[in-house]
């Protein structure tokens, strides 16, 4: 008889105890906004779990019908099943907003460091850039990048990132001040430890916590930018099913097919919320605050 | 005496910012990859190779560009902003045409969203109930809502619900008071979320606070210890993000005024974006941060004003922007130079 992982005493025990403690814990909003986020997640993934429909077939015949049992979200004006728009479009919207934020949390966490770590001259020329650029509302900035480099998906979502880094930049130089001046790093340094393993070994995941919170809440942000920068016609175009960009497709036939405009915006909405709701949780367990 | 030597301190920072502003926007819109001439004329076919040496003349594209950059300051600095590439006029005036729907939109979404701040804020402050708790909680969660759905889809909805389908308010392209309604709450929806939930947590504070407890024993009601002695004590972080409220009515008027299809300053930076007119796109970030210095200015001002405590070291607040709220939000330029300081 062989001994499987679930007859070890006490281990599944442990870990369903650990699990339900923590469910219990989260309160029904963070569970459902977990939930909600693990969704958007397989419609980016693999949407075709979620959606029968292809997004992109055109049936004349079927335009603009109402939510029905064939279509749960109704057609749009060429007949395209609106559902399997909003569940393909998970990948292009989410897409657009993660690797903005991604390049500028990246970003942001290089200028930072540098501006941290570096001599008081670097400092202070970063810094003072960062401010001038952090006067502007991101969306201005990211409207700025767009003109010098045109629209498009990849562009919106550098430019996005961009307008992001003097965000970032700052919060990853406060904390690489901190981590400068923590003892651990002198001793590190007086153990005699390569500059390289103390960057990253030492500092960078010292510095990384505030990023990550930043950068998660950030996510919703860069996502609602993004849908923006498409429904102006400067990201991602229709016929790609982006959910800002269905909406920019869509508000023509608002009056006689609301289900067109509701649904995508809602998706946007939903999932925006969701990660707040996340990113929130998760900055309360890095700062340590009771709940 | 103090108040006089910060202005001018404050001057020659702002001064300082503005000069960084122009001289980014120089660099980075003059980078721009291909010929300034073919988005000046347009896509047009058969230049002929005179019209593009006499146009590369007037607008001295073929200068070098440090030499373009000493001529464009010098004209800045008399306050010149140069020429529209798209429509051939002034810039200063295709701005100043287009400036009043914009303020007009600002100050009536500014007055919403402190009206439904207050309000939400007052409604639920301090209740800690079994009624005042759900109402705290359907008022958070709508705030979150606000703050978290798209202003394009808010604004498509309200104008569908009240214009299409109920006919209370004229729909998109009208002028008049009545067109002003729904861009205004379009715009104010996610500020006053933000504000709200400040408000809410300055409010529940300022009622644990001990003069609360005196106030109430000398006998003042209840109601007014809230509007009077807690609302004055909770609006002053309120006063840290004008900056951040100013920002989101700049960038959101862009959004606001595609949906309804209204004129003003958004639409006209939209069109110059998407034209590639730059000096139109570098008045408008010259513009942003005019208003962003003086913004500042005043907030850091009225600070020395409301907060007697702060005029003796220089020292500005730095309170933590609210969730929802950039970082930015709290931070002033006094006080990021003052953090450097310390820091260094």
């Amino acid at each position: 008889m062989t001994t499987t992982a679930s007859e070890i005493p006490g281990w599944p025990g442990f870990l369903a105890a650990r699990a339900t403690r923590s469910v219990l814990r989260a309160g029904p909003g963070l569970i459902a906004a977990v939930l909600l986020l693990g969704l958007v997640t397989v419609a980016a993934l693999w949407p075709g779990l979620l959606a029968r429909y292809d997004p992109d077939v055109i049936d004349l015949a079927a335009s603009l019908d109402g939510p029905n049992a064939a279509h749960w979200f109704g057609t749009d004006q060429l007949g395209r099943d609106v559902f399997a728009r909003v569940v393909h479009g998970a990948r292009h919207s989410l897409l657009l907003g993660i690797s903005a934020t991604a390049l500028g949390a990246v970003g942001g966490a290089m200028v930072g460091l540098a501006a941290g770590l570096g001599g008081r001259l670097l400092d202070g020329l970063l810094m003072r850039v960062a401010d001038i650029l952090l006067a502007f509302p991101e969306l201005l900035l990211a409207l700025v990048v767009i003109s010098v480099m045109g629209p498009g998906p990849v562009n919106a979502a550098v430019a996005i990132g961009v307008a992001a880094i003097p965000t970032y930049a700052r919060v990853v130089r406060s904390s690489a001040l901190v981590v400068r001046r923590a003892p651990y790093l002198d001793a590190a340094v007086a153990l005699g430890q390569s500059r390289a393993h103390i960057l990253f070994r030492h500092v960078v995941p010292n510095t990384l916590g505030p990023l990550l919170v930043l950068a998660t809440a950030g996510v919703g942000t860069a996502t609602i930018a993004g849908s923006a920068l498409s429904f102006l016609g400067l990201g991602t175009r229709p016929p790609v099913p982006e959910w800002g960009a269905m909406l920019s497709e869509g508000r023509n036939f608002v009056e006689s097919a609301w289900w067109i405009v509701v649904f995508p915006g809602a998706a946007i909405a939903a999932t925006v919320v969701s990660v707040t709701v996340v990113g929130r949780a998760a900055r309360l367990r890095v700062e340590g605050r009771p709940r | 005496m103090r108040v006089a030597w910060f202005l001018l301190r404050r001057l020659a920072v702002g001064l300082a910012v503005l000069w960084g502003a122009a001289t980014i926007s120089f660099a980075t819109l003059h980078t721009m990859p291909g010929d300034p001439v073919d988005t000046l004329i347009g896509p047009t076919f058969g230049v002929t190779p005179q019209l593009r040496a006499q146009i590369n003349e007037t607008y001295g594209f073929s200068e070098p560009l440090v030499a373009q950059y000493g001529r464009w300051l010098g004209r800045l600095v008399t306050g010149h902003l140069g020429t529209s590439y798209q429509q051939q006029a002034p810039v200063a005036d295709v701005l100043g045409d287009q400036l009043w729907p914009t303020v007009e939109l600002a100050l009536a979404a500014s007055a919403v969203a402190a009206l439904l701040a207050v309000g939400a804020a007052l409604a639920t402050a301090g209740r800690h109930g079994p009624g005042g708790r759900a109402l705290r909680g359907l008022a958070s969660s709508l705030e979150l809502l606000a703050v978290s759905s798209p202003t394009f889809w808010v604004g498509i909805l309200l104008a569908t619900v009240f214009s299409t389908w109920l006919g209370w308010l004229p729909v998109a392209g009208a002028t008049g008071p009545e067109g002003l309604v729904l861009p205004a709450v379009t715009l104010a929806l996610p500020i006053a979320g933000v504000l709200a939930q400040v408000l809410r947590e300055g409010l529940d504070s300022a009622l644990e606070q001990p003069f609360v407890v005196s106030v109430r024993a000398r006998g003042v009601g209840a109601a007014t210890v809230l509007f009077v002695h807690a609302l004055r004590h909770a609006a002053l972080p309120l006063v840290t993000l004008l900056g951040w409220v100013v920002g989101s009515l700049l960038s959101g008027t862009v959004i606001t005024e595609a949906v309804f299809a209204r004129p003003g300053l958004g639409r006209v930076t939209l069109e110059a974006i998407t034209a590639r007119d730059v000096p139109v796109v570098t008045a408008v970030v010259l513009l942003s941060a005019v208003v962003f210095v003086v913004v500042n200015s005043l907030v850091d001002l009225a600070y020395l004003v409301l907060d007697p405590r702060l005029r003796d070291d220089r020292r500005a607040p730095d309170t933590p922007g609210p969730p929802g709220a950039p970082a930015r939000s709290g931070r002033s330029m006094v006080s990021g130079a003052t953090q450097k300081g310390s820091s260094a």
